[in-house]
């Protein structure tokens, strides 16, 4: 249903703001791949599962604030910023660096988490328009 | 389909509200109704009196399953209710489990989601309210409802969040209005907590639309069912004529939602 994907990925963002490991393990396919802008990417549940218990661990108040969020076809886009995360930024700061978080929503979990760069292209790209 | 506010409660100058920034009673403040804690919603005034929203639910007597507000067991009217903030305990002066319940309610969306009860402050406690609700600013006004993917916000103070003034300020995501217009899902991106019942949301543009009913853990944490608080004034007005005149407060602060907070 229309919707759907866009409340898995927002469920996905709530348990990385609450730091819930076993939260977030339930919304990752065994295929899932994280890729970090040009970074080669992290495939397979496992992986990740253990990538984000260690950056939970490293970066206990990292913190996603969406701003905009859009679906079409099972990938949802959400434009927004990060406060407490590796960059080591004040907040105010940190806050004024946006950028897109990409998720393909297969059967209720997430093949992909994908961050991509805030660019009117990438903006255009997704379907994300001004609030 | 969605009476404006304004057409049946005639608008009237707003009382003089304390400055937001020393305001020690707004919305998100907790309240405690015989032990059970919830969350303040909006502010609300009329000719003579301030009030504070709450769930109606706050004051259930059931369990926390028991959410058919036209059969489930209710503290009665006039019950003392206490409110952060403020130096003397609130009277529950409305609720509307109550008034359907009086009033022998049978539609199915009205009884599911009417869940607002006004707890009218104290005279002495007036003069400690600002209506502008933390980090956000707003209410700008009172909306129908909610738009599909909307960007919505809210705020809630609960200490069974641990004091991780973080979570304090919420946003999250409509799925938009449903259930005849009185219930909208919103899934917030951090989890919501029962402490939390009650507490208001403003939508894109920071227009009072809903307060907080039910928190979801499944399917997907974060699903929140958020009672539409327009159709909740209009059953208020158009039920108990002793608050025909009763208006929502708009924030004396600008809505920041949407800026980089």
């Amino acid at each position: 249903m229309p919707g759907d994907a866009a409340a898995t990925v927002a469920a996905f963002i709530a348990g990385i703001n609450a730091r819930d490991i076993d939260a977030v393990s339930a919304l990752i396919s065994d295929d899932h791949e994280l890729a970090v802008f040009d970074e080669a990417p992290l495939r397979g549940r496992e992986a990740n599962v253990e990538a984000w218990r260690g950056y939970f661990e490293s970066f206990p108040v990292y913190f996603i604030t969406p701003h905009r969020t859009v679906e079409r076809d099972g990938v949802v886009a959400v434009l927004g910023h990060t406060t407490g995360s590796h960059l080591g930024l004040p907040d105010e700061e940190e806050r004024q660096l946006t950028l897109i978080w990409v998720a393909q929503v297969v059967d209720g979990t997430l093949r992909s988490w994908r961050l991509v760069e805030d660019t009117p292209d990438s903006r255009r790209s997704l379907g994300i328009t001004a609030p | 389909m969605f009476a404006g506010v304004a057409s049946i409660a005639p608008a009237r100058s707003a009382p003089t509200w304390a400055p937001a920034a020393l305001a020690a009673v707004h919305p998100g403040v907790q309240t405690v109704t015989q032990g059970a804690q919830c969350t303040a919603n909006f502010v609300y005034f009329d000719s003579t009196n301030v009030y504070i929203g709450q769930a109606a639910h706050c004051s259930g007597t059931g369990g926390s399953t028991e959410t058919d507000g036209c059969n489930s067991g209710s503290l009665p009217v006039g019950t003392q209710v206490a409110v952060q903030g403020a130096s003397r305990p609130g009277t529950m002066v409305y609720n509307s489990w109550v008034t359907m319940q009086a009033l022998g309610e049978t539609d199915t969306n009205t009884c599911a989601y009417n869940d607002l009860a006004l707890v009218k402050l104290d005279p002495a406690d007036v003069g400690k309210v600002n209506p502008s609700v933390p980090r956000w600013g707003g209410p700008t006004g009172v909306a129908a409802g909610t738009g599909f993917l909307e960007q919505v916000y809210s705020y809630g103070n609960s200490s069974l969040r641990f004091g991780i003034t973080q979570l304090s300020p919420k946003t999250g995501l409509s799925l938009g209005s449903d259930s005849g217009g009185w219930n909208n899902t919103v899934y917030t991106f951090t989890p919501g907590i029962p402490g939390d019942s009650g507490s208001g949301f403003l939508n894109s543009t920071g227009q009072a639309f809903g307060i907080l009913s039910t928190v979801q853990i499944l399917p997907l944490a974060g699903a929140n069912g958020v009672g539409s608080v327009a159709l909740e004034l209009n059953y208020l007005h158009a039920h108990d004529s002793a608050f025909a005149g009763v208006q929502l407060a708009n924030g004396t602060e600008p809505f920041k939602g949407g800026l980089p907070l």
